[in-house]
């Protein structure tokens, strides 16, 4: 397995691959775009694109993470609701007005039902 | 502008070096291309993107390599990656035709241009690794010892896919084309 033989042979072959591409060069036209592309396109541009690319990248992922903090995390005024109420025990002996606040999220759209049982007399301590 | 400054300008991301770089390399790298993907319109956008990218990772280039090397490792890279998108396109008429034409065709040892053509069209039905190995070795004319640094395998390996890239040479041409008896 031992490749590269005599050097008339290794001769030979470079000259026909020379023969068969020897004469080929790059076109004026490509050779004036790529002289185009280089000049527009230099080493810093590409920085700054990619620089800018990072910055739109990073403003869309904070824009989501708030979108996602202030949806979830506090609720709305809207659904906080303030409840006025009178409870007393099972006696209804002592009776205690208080106001309780009901919450309900916007996510699973649940409200909290309180039911007071109302007395005609009661007694406030 | 020698090598040292070229490189100098290089590592200083200066945009006009790479001008000159094109005048320099430009037609041998494009020969290279040409070779390694057979097609003058695809082996131009090789040495376009091969320039691009060279300005892009101007700044990474450690001096290690002659500039021509470094460049070369690019061409060789993005053709690899040309080569994996084109990998599942199939020309299913492509090699029985070439090796028909290489059994039938009687040529004569003075028509170079033709011995020439059918070497290139037998070169491209090497698979990528064989054919970057002989390319580099009887083109670029480098030593085994070069190509096994540029491509980062053993220097046994490399004298391996010669071995191979020759040997599969061999089937596609016509026997007046003696160049590979072993």
């Amino acid at each position: 397995m031992n490749a590269p033989k005599d050097e008339p042979l290794k001769e030979d072959f470079s000259k026909i691959l020379d023969t068969h591409v020897g004469n080929l060069c790059l076109s004026e036209k490509m050779r004036s775009k790529i002289i185009q592309d280089l000049k527009s396109q230099n080493f810093y541009s590409y920085k700054l694109v990619s620089q800018v690319w990072w910055a739109i990248a990073c403003l869309v992922c904070f824009a989501f993470i708030i979108h996602k903090t202030s949806t979830v995390g506090d609720v709305p005024e809207s659904f906080v609701k303030i409840k006025s109420v009178t409870y007393s025990d099972q006696n209804r002996t002592n009776w205690v007005k208080s106001t309780i606040l009901v919450k309900s999220t916007k996510n699973n759209n649940s409200y909290i039902k309180i039911t007071a049982i109302k007395s005609r007399n009661p007694k406030i301590s | 502008m020698n090598e040292e400054t070229l490189r100098l300008a290089l590592k200083q991301g200066d945009k006009d070096v790479f001008v000159h770089l094109l005048d320099l390399y430009g037609d041998r790298l494009f020969r290279s291309a040409f070779l390694l993907c057979g097609e003058k319109n695809v082996a131009e956008d090789l040495v376009q993107e091969t320039f691009l990218q060279a300005l892009r990772s101007a700044k990474k280039f450690r001096g290690q390599s002659a500039i021509y090397t470094w460049l070369h490792g690019i061409l060789l890279n993005l053709n690899r990656k040309r080569n994996r998108n084109i990998f599942r396109l199939v020309f299913p008429g492509r090699l029985p035709e070439i090796q028909d034409r290489s059994l039938k065709e009687k040529i004569l040892p003075d028509d170079s241009k033709k011995i020439a053509e059918l070497i290139n069209s037998s070169i491209q039905l090497l698979p990528l690794k064989h054919r970057e190995v002989l390319i580099m070795f009887y083109f670029e004319n480098l030593s085994i010892e070069k190509i096994s640094q540029q491509i980062g395998v053993g220097e046994g390996t490399v004298k391996s896919r010669l071995y191979y890239a020759r040997a599969k040479l061999e089937k596609f041409l016509p026997p007046e084309l003696n160049l590979f008896s072993f």
